[in-house]
């Protein structure tokens, strides 16, 4: 059995039109300037599902939604305002990619026994029915690294001359389902988590949509952009929930993505990082990162923001770092006073205007697998 | 450039196929019964399996069926998982989703398999590989369309094989079709 396929070509991929919406802001812009501020989407809530009583976590209000499908809604809106962002001429004509990243979609519906509806394909295909133009629609679906995933595999896709553009969202929903899980494994912090602090003690979940384009199109964009210069995934081969005490993997994940994109890590001038905020989490990235010669290269988390969105993490992540370096502000990793993890990091614990024109995003997730992503301000 | 199987495993229905030919039926029985009998026959040590759910012990039999048979010796990042799968990883969902609706204690144990790319990672950590995860979740398998995706990540430079093609688990209902890929190594022009 031979497959043919079109030859890799030269294709640059640029990215934009990057939009969260979450409980920190409806839309980028509300988000971005909440977290200059040091304004948290986190909060303590009361019994925000029957059989748990006292959460800290970030949860939209239930009033913001008027379906009983709140991520439809939301992820639908994070799409339109990406599209909000393209300037169509005949693009819309052209071969559309449409990838949807997420951990477990209306996993809500479940409850009721609806199992179709509970597979996130479905949730992918609502969304792709609301778009302006014909496309092929996928899902992927890699724990916490899924929208880093999403976005390689789409930058792949054109690079590779399969597809000319790109609309990647990502999308998880806070439930009981997942916070009772995330419970058991006893990661949660009761309080607002502490990424990379000495004292940190877990994680806080949160819910988001956040959405990108990639296109071999400049054109495309309204504002200016960036382009994505190389990304990779791997995995630990090691625990299938426990982080890697060599942090191998993302070391392997950050070292790829160099490699693709033709840049040594003194090249780089900051990074976003996973940082849930759980002990053996943080002490594997600053291991990686250390391993790398990055233990001096600025740095954040922004799960004090946005708390943990699982399959919309990497991408609101990715939107709020490209926001940053359009306003040369890079944000402060709210909860972490004191860094303390065993290798040295330079986290930073104020926000620090600054220019940057290049920046890695990393994640890492269950099933011990890793991901990065290299992104130019052009 | 184009794609050439090496290997491949089907398991459906309690029987086990490499390379079109049978190796191993379980007449009767449920999922259960067929992968320990299926295990037990590869007769390797490896406790780990009995605490995966059916979709990772599904990958995990493909998997070593398949490269018992290929009998090639891999450098620790040149093998590429990349997964379509039908109904995620809904069969272990819906255990912690009782557990959640009988009130009962939730389970580490059980939470953990709720992700369906679990099993790739039981995959590289049984193989020790480093190399590169994609999974994606669609309706059905169309082999064709796979291979696009692995030719993907080898034309690209990214792996020098690739693992994976089609798993599917719901209750009683499992399904595999498990595809090793390397380049075929002739230059096509279009």
């Amino acid at each position: 059995m031979e497959v043919q396929s079109s030859m890799a070509g030269k294709i640059r991929v640029f990215v934009g039109g990057e939009n969260i919406i979450s409980p920190l802001g409806w839309g980028i812009q509300e988000a971005f300037s909440n977290a200059v501020q040091g304004r948290t989407g986190l909060k303590k809530l009361e019994q925000p599902f029957p059989g748990i009583s006292k959460l800290h976590a970030a949860k939209f209000e239930d009033s913001s939604f008027s379906t009983d499908s709140p991520l439809v809604e939301f992820a639908g809106e994070s799409c339109r305002g990406s599209l909000e962002e393209l300037h169509f001429v005949h693009q819309q004509e052209e071969r559309w990619l449409f990838v949807l990243s997420t951990t477990k979609g209306e996993i809500i519906q479940l409850k009721n026994g609806d199992v179709d509806r509970s597979n996130p394909h479905y949730l992918m295909q609502r969304l792709q029915k609301e778009l302006p133009f014909s496309c092929e629609g996928k899902v992927v679906s890699c724990a916490c690294i899924s929208g880093l995933s999403a976005l390689i595999y789409a930058a792949d896709r054109i690079a590779a001359d399969q597809i000319d553009h790109a609309l990647v969202v990502g999308a998880d929903l806070l439930s009981e389902f997942i916070t009772l899980g995330f419970e058991s494994f006893f990661a949660l912090d009761a309080a607002q988590c502490k990424p990379f602090d000495q004292d940190r003690k877990g994680l806080n979940l949160g819910e988001a949509a956040a959405s990108v384009v990639l296109s071999k199109d400049k054109s495309l964009f309204k504002s200016s952009l960036f382009q994505y210069l190389g990304g990779a995934t791997s995995n630990d081969a090691n625990h299938i929930s426990g982080p890697s005490r060599t942090g191998e993997g993302l070391y392997r994940a950050v070292s790829k993505t160099l490699k693709y994109s033709s840049k040594s890590a003194d090249q780089i001038q900051f990074i976003s990082a996973h940082g849930t905020g759980t002990l053996y989490n943080d002490e594997m990235e600053a291991k990686a990162f250390g391993r790398l010669g990055l233990g001096k290269t600025p740095l954040n988390s922004l799960k004090g923001y946005f708390g943990h969105t699982l399959g919309a993490s990497g991408l609101v992540e990715l939107a709020m770092t490209m926001q940053s370096m359009r306003m040369n502000l890079l944000l402060k990793t709210l909860g972490c006073e004191n860094a303390g993890t065993e290798a040295m990091l330079n986290v930073l614990t104020q926000n620090l205007e600054t220019d940057i024109r290049l920046a890695l995003k990393t994640a890492s997730g269950f099933g011990g697998c890793n991901a990065a992503v290299l992104i130019e301000r052009l | 450039m184009a794609i050439h199987v090496i290997s491949s495993c089907s398991i459906a229905k309690g029987s086990i196929t490499v390379n079109g030919t049978p190796v191993f039926f379980h007449e009767d029985g449920d999922f259960s019964a067929f992968s320990k009998a299926a295990f037990k026959k590869l007769d390797i040590p490896y406790s780990k399996f009995y605490k995966m759910d059916k979709l990772c012990q599904l990958a995990f039999l493909g998997s070593e069926y398949l490269l018992k048979e290929a009998k090639l010796v891999f450098r620790d990042d040149e093998v590429a998982q990349v997964f379509f799968n039908g109904q995620s990883s809904l069969d272990s969902d819906s255990k912690h989703q009782k557990l959640i609706q009988e009130g009962a204690k939730v389970s580490p144990a059980v939470f953990v398999y709720t992700l369906p790319n679990i099993m790739m990672g039981e995959i590289a950590i049984r193989n020790k590989w480093y190399g590169e995860n994609l999974l994606i979740l669609k309706p059905d398998f169309d082999f064709e369309e796979w291979a696009m995706e692995a030719n993907l990540l080898i034309s690209g430079g990214k792996a020098t094989y690739c693992l994976g093609g089609w798993i599917d688990v719901f209750q009683e209902n499992y399904q595999l079709q498990l595809y090793l890929v390397e380049a075929a190594g002739i230059k096509m022009t279009i």
